[in-house]
């Protein structure tokens, strides 16, 4: 399947460096990793194990913005969308001074619905890939 | 009705779990509708040691549950129309509102979802922190009609991972809310995490923004041309002046039939307008019906009680026994009701007016068949007998009417064309039910799974 073009990489280097929060304490863990007391968050959903550093990374650079969601405090896009490998992901603007997003599973309820409906069947490998979106 | 209740309790956030506006906004948070509490679970951690005990308030920063409630104030509160069937006739009228189960599931399995796009939109909108908040919630879908609100609740996807294991009931349950109250809750809930918020350092500058869209929001909120534009779509808004507004007396009954219809383009408004218009009354005593609606008011406690309890009633009255009714169309109009067939584009199954004291219930052309033209006959007569009121009222049955209104008027066409006294000798034979009573080989199977299990 032909996926979209990658969007093109924005100008300012700090944007293309925001922050990606998968918070580490709602990822699966395994015993070579360092301690953690439990997290006081109760949340809905939590990111799989395999999303790595490097995938929430991609994940982001690749994200679509929300073309309802506006802009956030600090003008910058509220919530980005991507998907990948049957799984959908919104990227949630933390409204700090520097560009930070949440990043969690969620349900696509978005206008993007269409495009990420497209983008869940694309493999871990083939967004790694970096020429397919 | 029932009330929302949106407890807070501030606390200050674990190290390193909460950034910008989530500092001064942890809480904990317990959602509560009458005495069902919504956010009851038991921790589901791996680091849990044994016994875990429920609790009632989940832990978290709600900033951005507030966002979600500034973004979706109005939406929440008067965007009545659904992108999907309301309610599922097949299925007795049973919820068929989406929850995040279902938008999980790419609403696969959401009867006449049709654009898939303006459905995830609505989700979004209605579905209380969607897609701004990670903080566990079950699925609350806030659904506007003309004078409440419905608050659909269900347990959100087991598949994301949750790190909480809910207390409520798997099975979807339906609260109705006072509007009214449920803009003071989610007021009350926006100012206070603003307030706390706008006197934090890592806090103001997302509470300045806020509070801004929140003066905005409030103020749009409160308009009765955005309200308008909620209820009943862009372009009914667009064209009120010149075609509602001019039907003076008549534009109670037509906004009654706006409410149980879908969103309507230019051109179907127009076709509404014209099947609505009045009709000839059916005899010299057009009042006749009124003597069945006002012997006693009837008491349940659900609505479909309700219908059972009149339809009940109405065969009482009329001495009919649990006889079949041969013919719906006849015994309206030796009620004072007239029926006529009318071209409303499938926007609704059938309708009922009552105008100048003279009632009328119209069927659809697309309703093919005779046993769905009499349960639309009927359930629109039980729409009357229930709802009609002052000079110019109306209502219609389809798939996107009010909830309620809609199963309370299901249930006494039910009841009165298969009254549940004799459904029971019908038990093994559903076909012999149907052709006996003139009635659905589907709605026979469900009548007697119905007397059944009540």
């Amino acid at each position: 399947m032909d996926f979209p073009p990658v969007p093109p990489q924005p100008e300012n280097p700090a944007e293309a460096r925001a922050l990606v929060r998968c918070k580490p304490k709602h990822r699966a863990l395994s015993a070579t990793t360092p301690g953690n007391v439990r997290s006081r968050i109760d949340v809905r959903s939590r990111c799989p194990g395999w999303v790595t550093e490097n995938l929430q990374r991609r994940l982001l650079e690749d994200a679509l913005p929300d073309p309802d969601a506006g802009e956030d405090a600090f003008g910058r896009p509220r919530k980005m969308w991507n998907a990948v490998a049957g799984w959908v992901f919104v990227g949630v603007s933390s409204n700090e001074q520097g560009p930070a997003y949440n990043c969690y599973p969620e349900a696509p309820m978005t206008a993007l619905v269409d495009q990420l409906r497209i983008r869940e069947q694309r493999t871990i490998e083939q967004l790694l890939g970096g020429g397919n979106l | 009705m029932t009330r929302l209740g949106i407890s807070v309790e501030w606390k200050a956030p674990p190290p390193d779990e909460a950034f910008g506006p989530e500092k001064p906004t942890w809480a904990r948070l317990e959602l509560r509708v009458g005495d069902l509490v919504l956010t009851r679970h038991t921790p589901d951690d791996v680091f849990v040691s044994a016994g875990a005990a429920a609790e009632n308030a989940v832990e978290g920063p709600i900033s951005g549950l507030v966002e979600w409630v500034v973004d979706n104030f109005a939406p929440l509160l008067w965007e009545s129309h659904v992108p999907a069937s309301k309610l599922d006739s097949s299925r007795g009228f049973r919820s068929g509102l989406p929850g995040l189960q279902a938008a999980s599931n790419w609403w696969t399995s959401v009867a006449n979802g049709g654009d898939l796009r303006r459905l995830a939109v609505w989700q979004q909108q209605h579905t209380l922190g969607a897609t701004t908040s990670q903080l566990a919630i079950p699925s609350m879908v806030f659904v506007p009609e003309t004078s409440r609100v419905g608050l659909f609740v269900s347990p959100p996807p087991s598949a994301l991972d949750p790190s909480v294991r809910w207390h409520i009931s798997s099975d979807p349950t339906e609260h109705w809310l006072e509007r009214d109250d449920l803009r003071a809750s989610l007021t009350t809930f926006v100012e206070g995490a603003l307030q706390r918020a706008s006197a934090d350092a890592d806090g103001q500058q997302w509470a300045n923004w806020l509070r801004s869209r929140w003066e905005e929001v409030k103020r749009r909120e409160s308009s009765e041309v955005e309200r308008r534009r909620l209820r009943f779509g862009e372009a009914v808004a667009r064209l009120w002046d010149a075609t509602i507004v001019p039907l003076r007396d008549r534009r109670s009954l037509v906004e009654g039939v706006l409410s149980d219809v879908p969103e309507l383009g230019d051109a179907q408004l127009l076709q509404l307008i014209a099947a609505l218009a009045p009709a000839p009354a059916a005899t010299a005593d057009a009042t006749k019906w009124k003597k069945l609606a006002s012997n006693g008011a009837v008491v349940a406690s659900r609505p479909y009680e309700e219908g059972y309890e009149l339809a009940r009633r109405v065969r009482h009255d009329l001495g009919m026994g649990v006889a079949p009714i041969e013919r719906v169309d006849i015994l309206l109009s030796e009620q004072g009701v007239a029926d006529r067939d009318v071209d409303a584009g499938g926007l609704f199954r059938s309708a009922c007016t009552l105008e100048d004291r003279s009632a009328s219930v119209m069927v659809d052309r697309s309703v093919r068949g005779v046993t769905a033209r009499r349960v639309a006959l009927a359930t629109a007569f039980g729409r009357l007998l229930f709802d009609a009121k002052g000079k110019a009222w109306g209502a219609a049955f389809g798939d996107h009417a009010r909830v309620q209104e809609t199963r309370r008027a299901g249930a006494f066409a039910a009841e009165l064309l298969a009254p549940a006294e004799i459904v029971a000798k019908y038990a093994s034979d559903p076909q012999g039910l149907a052709e006996d009573y003139g009635i659905s080989f589907a709605a026979a199977q469900w009548r007697i799974h119905n007397a059944v299990s009540e």
